[in-house]
């Protein structure tokens, strides 16, 4: 059985489960943490077809964790699959994978005050203005186009070269009046979206499956390659970090940094002033945004666990690991000091992958 | 390199520039810089072979040099030898300094193993044929990133350069039969012993693993070798109590009416030319009546299972596994297996409250056995209901047995009963099917196997997934060992057709971690992660004969995977279960 497979497992299974989520209800609780201030909210991905999706809610200055806070406030289930979260003027936009839903919730309160229902499989959402929103997909050539005022899907973005059955869109950075995208599972391609007429107008071939996107502080885009797997049909390769210059409408690698064959590489994260680098493999790494090689010491050595997401408060630079220990039981984030020194840890929900900054 | 060309291209361009400007005069007050030649910083190096670090440098005359590890010096020369014989990470400090200013790098050395190749081949250290018969041999090796070249050798003499070798018993003698991997870092090989003899001349097996048994009176036992090697040109006797008893097989089907003990002698008299060889054996059979040990359930009797028996998975790539698989390391003995298995299907949540973990069972064969603190009795309806994980397009099936403790000792030694599914008794469903693993000569290899059937294969070793050392289970002492059991047809399929996208469809009814539309409890296709239990009645117990059987009462279950098959990337279908119990106390 492949229980570590879960992303993959999720691509495959799509295919054949065509499932309808059954709310469950319970007690609703009432929060109320407009008066913390800063806050860090947890995407828990919980097993994939088991409904126990969660959303985590910690307070750095407390350091308090309150858990299942979506369920706790709503007295129902968050769902399958939570994959990611934005905030935007107050409301938190939290997408659940295999349950088809964008929610979206008061992130003071946690309460739910709308969802965008009917995606088919939704792994991250892009404002454009109040109005008008991407939401990538796995397991469709769409990328859907959502006003989310209205809760509504309005459109369609089709992406060449892709089928059903191989779709594959991710992660979302705007750039002026253009959106890059990267292509992951069975793909290897970043593509540049105009958003003005939601069409596809160029793309950047990069290695084998794409994970991460992100943009620094002199405008350079930022992915990381998988490789993909032993025995994959798509081919398996050493993976490689990617710089990518994108000005002046250039789209094209600036600097690719090879891994070794074998590593797995993900999680790209930008610190507050978004000139430092992070990523996974095995080990927690750092790195300047100028650089000209990947340091040869990783920031954090890994220490026989399972780091599962990243992310760098914005603010005081603290680094979060998510830790999905053994993708059952409850998963642990740690939080250590831009100088490498463990301030805290705390219990989440089952595979903690995404963070999403208050 | 590549960036010292660029510099040294660039000061040609400030020479050739500045050269203009004669008025001015020209000085060097540059910094010193390092130009690593490894882009990435990082040198690989076999253990106890050396490397030659050699930087450029720019600005660097008079300057002085450092190479520190740990803070001591190693080096204070422009170029840096190093050599170790442990494998590790070493992190070194190169600091070059002129009276311009200093520059520093980082650099690393992976000192690495020497990538030998270790190569294993799937047999039992020696091997008696009878003349003019062969015998097929497979051998593995474990992947390097080095050419790697291959043979098969009898007696020193390279004979086959193909994985799969015939050996051909011609003429009699013993023979050494030699796999030999070889690459630039090293060599290995693995060698067995083949001795040929005349057909009269063939060692008779007839072996039993034990010699007492029991059972309840007017059921059948089974008495069945453990080791035979002829089948033609024997006679088998078998006698109870001194009186010829019916049958001439090399197993015998032992019924009593009546409670006692009673002695079983069984002869069997193997042709050899003109000879013969005769091997007699002698069993006790002790016959309870029904219900002599039979534990009702009171007030503080639980539903669930209260241990684990048995623990014996077939090779996995879970089996030993660090991460997902909650192994520690220190499964090293049958003991440490079951508190394995124990603590894993009894965690909690953070809240204290139950939260199974699952346990696998590994390729075909692998099997649990648990035991409960009262019998669980049989209702004609569900009485039994297990844990696994399946869900839509991923069925593992596992075929679960029933024992009754017969003689009370609380030990499963008495009579496993397969309860009868929705493939029993198909022509694609093999009963008393066995496999045998063998233990790999080195880690990282894939596991070898060989069946009853004359095929053979391998467990894959999945790199990229799950990287402990050994699929082997680490507490199996023997180099090889023999997983019986029923087999099913697999029902794994590509569909995607490129490998991509593997489906292990499900099976009607019957088996254990299968998305079953009849036994599972549940609604629907599960997506709404309703608990996977499957439900099973003892009542559908079958004996040796596969024929139905009745039992008042069971105390013991196993589940066994049923399937000998792999799905691609996936790996091996194999099954999981995270716990047991009586559905009749929670109906």
């Amino acid at each position: 059985m492949t229980i570590q497979r879960v992303r993959l497992i999720i691509v495959a299974l799509l295919l054949v489960a065509s499932s309808c989520m059954k709310w469950e209800y319970g007690i609703e609780e009432e929060f109320d943490t407009s008066a913390s201030g800063e806050g860090l909210f947890i995407c828990n991905e919980g097993n994939f077809q088991y409904g126990n999706a969660t959303l985590s809610y910690y307070d750095p200055q407390s350091k308090t964790v309150q858990n299942e806070v979506f369920y706790r406030a709503n007295a129902m289930k968050l769902g399958d699959v939570c994959q990611s979260m934005i905030i935007r003027d107050g409301i938190g936009w939290v997408v659940v994978n295999n349950s088809h839903v964008v929610f979206a919730i008061d992130i003071n309160t946690f309460k739910e005050v709308g969802r965008i229902t009917n995606l088919t499989s939704p792994c991250y959402i892009h404002f454009l203005s109040d109005e008008k929103a991407y939401i990538t997909q796995i397991w469709d050539n769409r990328i859907f186009i959502v006003n989310p005022k209205r809760y509504e899907i309005t459109g369609y973005i089709e992406i060449p070269r892709m089928t059903m059955e191989s779709g594959s869109t991710e992660q979302m950075v705007q750039y002026g009046k253009y959106l890059y995208v990267n292509c992951w599972s069975y793909h290897n391609r970043i593509i540049k979206i105009d958003t003005e007429t939601d069409t596809v107008v160029d793309e950047l071939i990069v290695g084998i499956q794409p994970t991460s996107l992100v943009m620094d502080c002199n405008n350079k885009l930022w992915t990381v390659t998988d490789g993909g797997y032993e025995g994959s049909p798509y081919g398996h390769e050493a993976p490689s970090l990617y710089r990518i210059n994108i000005d002046d409408g250039k789209f094209e690698v600036e600097k690719q940094f090879k891994f070794s064959f074998g590593d797995w590489p993900s999680e790209v994260q930008l610190n507050g002033t978004k000139d430092k680098i992070y990523w996974l493999n095995d080990d927690v790494w750092e790195m300047d945004v100028t650089a000209d090689r990947v340091p040869v010491r990783p920031f954090l050595p890994y220490n026989g666990t399972l780091y599962y997401g990243l992310t760098v408060c914005p603010r005081t630079g603290d680094v979060y690991i998510a830790d999905a220990i053994d993708y059952v039981q409850q998963g642990m984030v740690y939080r250590y000091s831009k100088d490498k020194e463990l301030v805290d840890s705390f219990y989440v929900g089952i595979i903690p992958g995404a963070f999403c900054w208050k | 390199m590549k960036r010292f060309l660029e510099f040294l291209f660039l000061s040609v361009i400030v020479v050739v520039a500045s050269s203009c400007n004669i008025d001015e005069v020209i000085t060097t007050s540059m910094p010193p810089k390092i130009y690593l030649d490894s882009d990435s910083g990082i040198y690989t190096v076999k253990a106890g072979r050396e490397v030659v670090i050699t930087p450029a440098y720019e600005n660097a005359e008079g300057a002085t040099y450092s190479w520190k590890m740990d803070g001591r010096l190693i080096g204070n020369e422009a170029s840096l030898s190093f050599m170790r014989e442990k494998v590790g990470e070493y992190y070194i400090l190169l600091t070059i300094t002129s009276n311009t200013g200093s520059d520093s790098e980082e650099i690393r050395v992976d000192v690495v193993e020497r990538e030998i190749p270790t190569v294993t081949i799937a047999s039992n250290d020696n091997i008696t044929v009878a003349l003019g018969s062969e015998v097929t041999l497979n051998a593995s090796v474990r992947k390097t990133s080095l050419a790697t070249e291959f043979s098969w050798s009898i007696n020193n003499e390279v004979v086959c350069q193909e994985f799969t070798y015939t050996f051909e018993a011609n003429a009699l003698g013993r023979y050494s039969v030699t796999a030999n991997a070889s690459n630039e870092d090293g060599e290995h090989s693995d060698s067995i012993t083949i001795e040929v003899v005349n057909a009269e001349d063939m060692p008779f097996v007839w072996e039993f693993d034990r010699t007492a048994y029991h059972t309840v009176a007017g059921r059948k036992l089974r008495i069945t070798p453990s080791a035979i090697n002829q089948t033609t040109d024997v006679t088998y006797h078998w006698s109870i109590e001194e009186k010829e008893a019916a049958g001439g097989e090399p197993y015998y089907t032992f019924v009593a009416d009546a409670a006692g003990e009673y002695n079983v002698t069984a002869t069997a008299v193997a042709q050899r030319g003109k000879g013969e060889v005769t091997i007699t054996h002698n069993f006790v059979v002790t016959v309870y009546d029904e219900g002599t040990y039979y534990r009702a359930a009171n007030g503080s009797s639980k539903a669930d299972w209260s241990k684990v028996l048995d623990y014996t998975p077939a090779p996995g790539q879970f089996i030993n596994e660090l991460k997902t698989g909650g192994f520690d390391g220190t499964q090293t003995t049958p003991e440490a297996a079951i508190a394995y298995a124990e603590t894993r299907m009894r965690e909690t949540d953070i809240n204290g409250n139950p939260y199974p973990n699952w346990v696998s069972l590994g390729g075909f064969g692998g099997y649990i056995v648990v035991g409960f603190d009262h019998s669980i009795v049989n209702s004609g309806d569900y009485d039994l209901a297990i844990l696994g994980n399946s869900f839509s397009g991923s069925s593992e099936p596992g075929i679960v047995w029933v024992m009754q403790d017969e003689n009370g000792d609380g030990l499963p030694n008495d009579t496993w009963y397969e309860l009868a599914g929705s493939e029993t008794g198909k022509d694609t469903t093999i009963q008393n099917y066995a496999v045998t693993y063998y233990r790999p000569s080195g880690a990282g290899m894939p596991v070898q196997w060989t069946d009853n059937l004359g095929n053979s294969g391998e467990v894959d070793y999945l790199t990229q997934f799950h990287r402990q050392e050994y699929y082997y289970p680490l507490w199996i002492e023997e180099d090889s060992y023999t997983l019986t059991g029923t087999c099913l047809e697999p029902r794994n399929y590509d569909a995607s057709g490129n490998g991509s996208y593997w489906v292990n469809a499900e099976y009607d009814w019957g088996y254990a971690d299968n998305f079953s539309p009849v036994d599972r409890e549940g609604e629907g296709d599960n997506s709404n992660a309703v608990a996977n239990i499957n439900h099973f009645k003892i009542s559908n117990a079958i004996d040796c004969d596969c024929e139905p059987i009745h039992l008042e009462f069971i105390d013991f279950v196993k589940v066994q995977c049923g399937v000998n098959a792999k799905s691609g990337w996936l790996g091996e279908v194999s099954t999981e279960v995270f716990g047991f119990y009586d559905y009749n106390m929670k109906r």
